[in-house]
Formats: structure tokens, C-alpha cells, sequence
């Protein structure tokens, strides 16, 4: 078994105007395929990441430098990440369809741990 | 990077969510209107809304934590003391820990409503408040419903429901703070009949199947139990009155099971499946029930939680005691003057042995012409008239009653009742 990470970013203002009912509807969903996959073994863990920006930290000509980033003028930012076991791309690509994250949002990218 | 065991399959999920959602705003907001006062209510709304759903946005991450609730909890008093020192207080729940409820008033120093759910409801029930209003509010503050839940219980407009909650509260924010902060035993023992009303009106609505969404229906049933039964075991409120209404809710509930059939069909008392009856609700409504015969008056909440007892306590549809419930009925009938519990009435009379006599009084029921629209009254008809043998006549109701029904199930049942008879 391989350990795959499922990046899923968002539109930046995807849930500012939420109601309070949507956003339950959609935190449903998600925990439902958390719990599924939890059973079959298969999810492994994650963590959603603080909203907003985080920091950019950078080493330069003139030494290191910090600044905010990324951009909520970004098309999409990460907002969390989860780890699942597959046994190859192919299974972990076809994990990820089932995720409701593609019906709330766009894009999943999938990236294999190494673990060599 | 942790995921917590899960002890339920992912399709519960949604629900039981659904109700940990409810239950614990519920639960917190009444603890912050305790702590930081009534006119802080809006305050305490919006923190624990945002509470609730930061904390719920990470669960599809690390799934949802063994101890939800204390979670839950710590994030809305982080949220609520976030708020208060942006507004200049620092350590806004010491100060209001330290100055107790109405040390300044002797009169309302006797009050010893000390839950504060209670004491929420009691806001919510507001005289000042239409019935309807302190229903919708109790729902959405005290038991945590959200205005979509709302709406689908009673069928109409979210936006309805929203516009109708915004101006109670507003309402409730433009009255004297002390009436509202501190109300006097007087105040309270005024209050009680309408916190009484308001729980039987929310056990009512979610017990009418309609097209509305079952599992919100039975929520808000076993949260009407669940206040009723609060507020019977309270001391201050505890009462005769209060305890049969805890009876009459455990009764009713326990059958909330048996009620629909597999195909979401209706299932008559008659043809329930009493092994679906939860007994542990039967012995707790006949607990309270023996309370309740202390009180010095009997009133409705008795007669009903008496007919319901000889109903659930009944071991079989023929080994029921109608002529105990005949009379139960009477009594209730002149008690309320209702048309509807007269129109009961008629049935336990039927049921008793004494058809003939009881289409001539629903014949007198329907003459007086308040239930012209009333789709019960012609099934009443068509079961006594079925009783009688008179068929035809039988169908004919139906038919009356068909053409008043409102929602599915009810309809599909008449449907049903209609084809026995040709």
C-alpha cells in the first residue's frame, strides 16, 4: 500500500457568504466520506488549514525574507489536506472521484508520499 | 494527524450531526444568556453560530472528536470573550459570575429557576410574543433548529420563518431590560400556561405527518418531550399541570415509531405494531402521571395524558378500555369547548359500542360548521358509518375527506380506507 496526499483548494471567497445551512449541508458531505473511507481503511488522516493567508518565508541576495502569501487574489487557495492508502495512481484517482470535494469545489491534486 | 474511532455508519452521519448541532447551540446559548444576560442574546446567538461552525469545518479533516460537545463548547466561550474584550470588556464572565442573578430584588431573589434552558424558554415565551413567534423562537434559540428546519415543519417560506425570527427578537430587545431580565415570580407563574402551550404546539406540529422531513419531525417531538419533561422536574415549575404534560409527550412519543409503516404509509393506533411501542417512555408518562394527580385542578394536559395512558398501557387494539376514554373524552370536551376534541369524542364512542349515537352527535359537530374544512371530520364519518355498515354512505365521506387532505401519507391512507369500501 502506498500513502497518497489529497491537496483541496478552494476558491478564495467560496465560503465567506455561506449560510448557515449550506455550509452544514456541505460539512455533512464531507464528514460522511471522511467516516466511509475511515471504515475501508483507506483515509488516513488530515488537516485543514487556518483560512487566509500564511507567510512566505524566502532566502534572497540580501538575506531572508518574509512576506504574507499565499494571495487571496489567487484563483484558488489550499484550505486542507488528507492522506489516504492506495494501492497505486490509479486507485487513489479513482478514491479521489468519490470525493465530495469535486461537488462543492474543482480540483483535487493527488501526490504520492515517497516512502523509500 | 488523528482520526477518531467512528461508532456509527457515514449514511447516520448527516443526522446525528444534524442533532449535535442543535442540541449543543441550544445548550450554549442558553449558557451564555444565563451568564452575560438577556440583551445579550443576539450576542450569544451569533457567537455560537460562528462557534459551531469553525469547530464543524474541521471535522471532515480529523473527523469528529470523541467529546463533541466539550469541544464545542471551549471554542463558543473563546469566540464569546473574543468578542466582549473587543468591545472593551476584560474578563467579561468573571465580573458577571460574581454578581448573582438578582441579589438587588428580593422578590425575584426567591426565583430558583436555576437551568438555564429553562430560564431561555421563559424568555422565548415572552407575553409580548404572538404564540406562534415564541413557538418559532424556542425552536431556533432553545432547541437549535435551524429557520430551513423551521420551515419544513411548519410548510412555509425560509424566508418567512427568517423575517418573523428577526422581529421577535427585535421585539424582545425593545422591552424594559428588567421584564425581561428578571421577570417576577408573578411574571413567571403568568408565563408558565404559554411555556406549557408553546411545548404542546411544538409537539403537535412535528406529530401531523405531512410531506415534511421525517427525522426533523421526530427531532422536534422528542425536543418538545425533552423541554416538557425539563420543565416538570424543575422545582419551581414542577407542578401537577407540568408533570401531565411530561405524561401526555412520553405517551405520545412512544408510538412515534409505530406510526409509519415501512412505505412511509400512516398506521392507524388500530393497526400499529405495539412491539415498536418504547416501553421505558410508557413506564416514564405513568410516572408522571401519578405525580400529576396531586394538582388541586385537572386540567386538559390530565384528560389528554389519561386517554393517551389507557391507549399506550392497552396490550391490544380489542383490549382497549373505551368507555374509561369515552369519559376522559367528555370531560375534556366541555373542559375546552373545542370542535376537534368533540369530533374525538364521536370516535371513542363509536369505538365504545355506541355508533348510532355517536354519527348523530358528529352530525351535530358538523351542523355547527366551524370543521367544514377539516379533512378528520369526514374520515370520523366514514369510520362510524363503516362500523354501521353503511358502505356507500361510507365512500362518499371519503371521498369529502379526500378532497381536504393535505398531506401525503394522510391521502395515501384515505385511498387505502376508500377502496375497503366498494
Amino acid at each position: 500500500m502506498k500513502s497518497f496526499v489529497l491537496f483541496l483548494p478552494h476558491d478564495p471567497d467560496r465560503y465567506n457568504d455561506l449560510g448557515e445551512d449550506d455550509f452544514m449541508e456541505i460539512i455533512k458531505d464531507y464528514v460522511g466520506w471522511v467516516e466511509d473511507q475511515t471504515e475501508k481503511g483507506v483515509y488516513k488522516g488530515g488537516h485543514k488549514l487556518v483560512d487566509g493567508t500564511g507567510k512566505n518565508v524566502t532566502q534572497t541576495a540580501t538575506g531572508i525574507e518574509v512576506h504574507d502569501g499565499p494571495f487571496t487574489e489567487l484563483a484558488e487557495v489550499l484550505g486542507g489536506l488528507m492522506v489516504i492508502e492506495a494501492a497505486d495512481y490509479d486507485s487513489a484517482v479513482a478514491i479521489a472521484k468519490t470525493h465530495p470535494h469535486l461537488k462543492h469545489n474543482k480540483t483535487i491534486e493527488i501526490r504520492e508520499i515517497d516512502d523509500v | 494527524m488523528t482520526v477518531s474511532k467512528t461508532r456509527c455508519a457515514a449514511k447516520d452521519t448527516a443526522h446525528l450531526l444534524d442533532q449535535l448541532a442543535r442540541r449543543e447551540r441550544g445548550r450554549l446559548i442558553a449558557d451564555l444568556v444565563h451568564r452575560l444576560g438577556p440583551h445579550r442574546l443576539e450576542l450569544a446567538e451569533d457567537v455560537v453560530q460562528e462557534a459551531v461552525l469553525a469547530a464543524m469545518a474541521g471535522w471532515p479533516f480529523g473527523g469528529v472528536p470523541e467529546n463533541p460537545g466539550a469541544w464545542l463548547a471551549r471554542v463558543a466561550r473563546n469566540k464569546a470573550v473574543d468578542r466582549l474584550r473587543r468591545e472593551g470588556r476584560e474578563n467579561p464572565f468573571e465580573d458577571n459570575e460574581a454578581q448573582p442573578d438578582a441579589a438587588a430584588n428580593p422578590e425575584v431573589a426567591e426565583i430558583r429557576i436555576q437551568d438555564p434552558e429553562l430560564k431561555l424558554i421563559f424568555l422565548c415565551c415572552h407575553s409580548a410574543l404572538s404564540q406562534k413567534d415564541s413557538l418559532m423562537l424556542t425552536l431556533k434559540i432553545v432547541s437549535g433548529f435551524t429557520a430551513r428546519d423551521i420551515a419544513s415543519v411548519f410548510l412555509v417560506p425560509e424566508a418567512g420563518v427568517a423575517q418573523r425570527l428577526a422581529r421577535a427578537k427585535r421585539k424582545l430587545r425593545s422591552l424594559q431590560q428588567d421584564v425581561v431580565e428578571a421577570p417576577s415570580r408573578f411574571e413567571l407563574a403568568r408565563r408558565q400556561p404559554a411555556v406549557m402551550k408553546i411545548i404542546y404546539l411544538m409537539f403537535s406540529a412535528s406529530y401531523m405527518p405531512r410531506s415534511g422531513d421525517q427525522l426533523i419531525l421526530e427531532d422536534v417531538a422528542l425536543e418538545a418531550l425533552r423541554l416538557a419533561r425539563l420543565i416538570a422536574d424543575e422545582r419551581e415549575t414542577g407542578s401537577g399541570e407540568t408533570q401531565a404534560l411530561a405524561a401526555l409527550l412520553s405517551f405520545q412519543c412512544s408510538r412515534f415509531k409505530a406510526r409509519l409503516d415501512k412505505h412511509d404509509k400512516l398506521c392507524l393506533l388500530k393497526d400499529q405494531n405495539r412491539n415498536l411501542w418504547d416501553q421505558r417512555l410508557i413506564q416514564e408518562g405513568m410516572r408522571y402521571l401519578v405525580a400529576a394527580q396531586k394538582a388541586k385542578v385537572i386540567t386538559r394536559y390530565h384528560l389528554e395524558a389519561g386517554i393517551a395512558a389507557a391507549h399506550a398501557t392497552a396490550l391490544s387494539w380489542g383490549a382497549v378500555n373505551w368507555s374509561a376514554i369515552c369519559g376522559l373524552y367528555d370531560k375534556l370536551s366541555d373542559l375546552t369547548g373545542s370542535p376537534v376534541v368533540a369530533l374525538n369524542a364521536c370516535v371513542a364512542k363509536a369505538f365504545a359500542g355506541a355508533p348510532q349515537e355517536a354519527l348523530r352527535a358528529l352530525e351535530d359537530i358538523s351542523k355547527a360548521g366551524a370543521l367544514t374544512a377539516y379533512a378528520p371530520l369526514y374520515q370520523a364519518r366514514a369510520e362510524i358509518l363503516l362500523l354501521l355498515g353503511r358502505k356507500t354512505e361510507a365512500a362518499e365521506a371519503f371521498e369529502q375527506a379526500q378532497a381536504r387532505s393535505v398531506s401525503a401519507p394522510v391521502d395515501t391512507h384515505i385511498k387505502e380506507r376508500l377502496l375497503s369500501c366498494l
